[in-house]
């Protein structure tokens, strides 16, 4: 989980999270290939009646460099993230990792109202100090964080979705007799583009995304939101924004958690999407369901998540691979 | 005979993604009338039925399912809270009723007090006296309900039901496989899943769909009410007959379908309305299929569209039917390339 949190990789970008997962399933595989958009994809051949897709996307939410003038430099967000967290952020820029902030006036020079107002992102700057180290327009900005462990709770950047590409790993590694391809998919965070790409190359009979999600157990929020929470085990979908998750396969997912013993959550809010909308729409339709980890803060500098949650995720990707494989 | 079934539709729950029991209406309903009946995994019903010689293949698409909502939380006083499932305006929903699986019966009342008001500020109650009568009662998590089933006659042709959107256009389908019993070509009918949601169902479709025409049943606003903004606008009534659509957020009609519909029309002596209005139908994943499906959509005019009440005219639909069969029957004229 550390390397894969610390691992730089906006939308488009993923370069460096794919060598490090092609490097940690080689060997586990049978085959191992990529697509033009960037998605990798693992396959395991094993004996089992029916055949699932795997889905976890590599990328993470950044920043991306859009103009250079002189030390300051002009960027977009890659992916949703609230303009209220970035003044302050600390950066690591371009390839080099050049240390950079967004630049935040301090209190002692802001008027009162200026201090209560947010500050659009068009008005920001990454400051990189004096001297341009050979950053260029297109470069990724990525959140500077390095992953803690503490009393059972994780703290990281990018917990969506290395969360989900930990998940994968874990299942590939534990060299399941069944037939499998795994794809880690690019893009997701800017319109769950890879699995587009990717749903059109596959052809498997039931697909299951792994997601890192938000948590609802934050103040403020009244308590009959307060449906899927950190700590509270691994979550199953029955509906987001983007799809409306099978019946049968949830069944079987719920099942898998409820004969291991574990806690479980059901989501079903209507925001969000994920790689499984995509899935599902493909082909004659693929059956598709998502198991997510709800971590606190994402789409933020940092995260939070309980070990307990990321682990008891991993057990049930794996224990419903294996509830899946003989069919439903 | 039509209206039969037409009730029996209305009075059927079909939330988005669960759309069972009418998929199971219909295709017990057809099944005599056409020579093939199955389901793709996402849950589109799909009828087949050869003509008698070689034609164009057409598709057609009715959606099945209807707006509803789910169970996010029950609160120990037994009172549900609840996401939509589709698009409601939460002022209609206040105060009307709702059901969940095994008909029970809820009503939905709000928490707060003031003007604005936002889904989330709704809930129902079913009358439970805590949250285990509610639970006992098979309503959890995830639970889905409809508006409550209802189907009544009002003045002479008019009829209001909780779901004419879009049971009327599953209907007119149903209807033309009935009638039809001599055509060329061949046909596909489907009634399609998760139209609501984002017409999910005919992207699914759209993969393995091949046609050389597409007609898509829904249904649209008739705007012939004390909400009518302005006479200027293109506008559609309700008993002026099926409207086309021109144009919707996802769909734009080409001027060669329009002049064929419009040439069955006036040949069959049919009325014809235009629609150009917001939002989207299954046409617009169809139409831009393949190498693109030439596609036409048949709306049936419709007044207080997803609300409790929806309101259409029986004379709608049958015009419905009739103008689809004479496109049916003269597409097969203009050979297997369609019109």
């Amino acid at each position: 989980m550390k390397h894969l949190s610390e691992l730089r990789g906006i939308s488009g970008q993923e370069k460096e999270v794919k060598s490090f997962i092609n490097d940690e399933i080689e060997g586990h595989c049978d085959k191992i290939w990529t697509d033009h958009l960037g998605n990798l994809y693992a396959r395991t051949n094993g004996r089992s009646d029916v055949d699932i897709g795997l889905f976890a996307h590599m990328d993470e939410v950044g920043f991306m460099v859009t103009g250079i003038d002189g030390h300051l430099l002009n960027f977009d967000a890659v992916g949703g993230i609230n303009e209220e967290v970035m003044p302050g952020t600390v950066l690591e820029v371009g390839d080099e990792r050049v240390p950079g902030v967004i630049g935040c006036p301090p209190i002692h020079l802001q008027k009162k109202e200026e201090a209560e107002k947010k500050i659009p992102i068009d008005d920001l700057r990454i400051d990189i100090g004096d001297v341009n180290d050979g950053i260029q327009i297109g470069d990724a900005a990525t959140f500077d964080t390095r992953y803690k462990e503490r009393r059972g709770l994780a703290l990281g950047k990018a917990f969506d979705d290395r969360i989900g590409c930990y998940c994968l790993i874990e299942a590939i590694k534990a060299d399941l007799d069944v037939s499998c391809t795994y794809v880690f998919t690019t893009q997701e965070e800017v319109g769950i583009r890879g699995s587009q790409v990717a749903s059109n190359n596959l052809s498997c009979e039931y697909a299951i995304a792994c997601e890192g999600t938000f948590s609802l157990d934050q103040p403020g929020v009244p308590k009959e939101d307060k449906v899927q929470a950190m700590g509270g085990g691994p979550v199953i979908t029955i509906t987001d924004r983007s799809v409306i998750t099978d019946a049968r396969l949830r069944g079987t997912i719920i099942k898998a958690a409820e004969s291991c013993g574990m806690p479980y959550q059901l989501k079903r809010p209507f925001t969000g999407g994920t790689d499984a909308g995509m899935v599902h729409l493909s082909g004659m339709g693929v059956p598709s369901c998502v198991i997510s980890t709800s971590c606190k803060f994402i789409h933020s500098p940092c995260a939070m998540a309980s070990l307990e949650d990321i682990k008891n995720s991993r057990r049930l990707l794996i224990e419903s691979i294996l509830s899946v494989s003989g069919g439903l | 005979m039509m209206e039969v079934l037409l009730e029996k539709l209305c009075m059927s729950r079909a939330v988005s993604g669960l759309e069972e029991d009418v998929a199971g209406i219909v295709s017990k309903e057809l099944a005599p009338y056409v020579d093939e009946v199955y389901y793709d995994n996402l849950g589109n019903l799909i009828m087949k039925k050869d003509g008698t010689g070689p034609g164009p293949r057409i598709l057609i698409a009715a959606h099945m399912d209807e707006i509803g909502g789910m169970v996010k939380y029950i609160d120990d006083e037994g009172f549900i809270y609840f996401i939509e499932v589709g698009s409601h305006d939460p002022a209609m929903l206040l105060g009307s009723r709702v059901a969940f699986e095994r008909n029970v019966l809820g009503i939905v009342s709000r928490k707060t007090k003031g003007n604005e008001l936002k889904i989330g500020d709704l809930y129902i109650d079913i009358g439970a006296k805590g949250k285990d009568e509610v639970e006992m009662l098979g309503i959890r998590q995830g639970s889905v309900f409809s508006r409550a089933p209802s189907y009544q006659r009002l003045a002479g042709t008019r009829r209001v039901s909780k779901s004419f959107d879009n049971r009327a256009g599953v209907c007119v389908m149903a209807e033309v496989l009935k009638r039809l019993d001599n055509f060329n070509g061949h046909l596909m009918a489907v009634a399609t899943c998760q139209e609501e949601v984002g017409t999910r169902g005919s992207k699914v479709l759209s993969n393995y769909a091949e046609a050389d025409i597409a007609i898509v049943l829904d249904v649209t606003f008739a705007v012939d009410t004390p909400q009518r903004v302005s006479p200027k606008d293109i506008n559609t009534f309700l008993g002026k007959g099926p409207a086309i659509t021109l144009k919707d957020d996802h769909f734009m009609m080409s001027p060669k379908m329009r002049r064929f519909v419009e040439g069955v029309a006036k040949g069959r002596g049919l009325p014809l309305q235009y629609d150009i209005s917001p939002g989207g139908t299954d046409a617009g994943p169809i139409y831009l299929s393949k190498n693109g499906i030439p596609t036409v959509a048949m709306l049936v005019p419709l007044r207080y569209m997803h609300t409790g009440n929806e309101i259409i005219d029986l004379d709608d639909l049958e015009n419905c039917v009739r103008l689809l069969i004479g496109i049916i029957e003269n597409a097969e004229k203009q050979g297997s390339s369609g019109p």
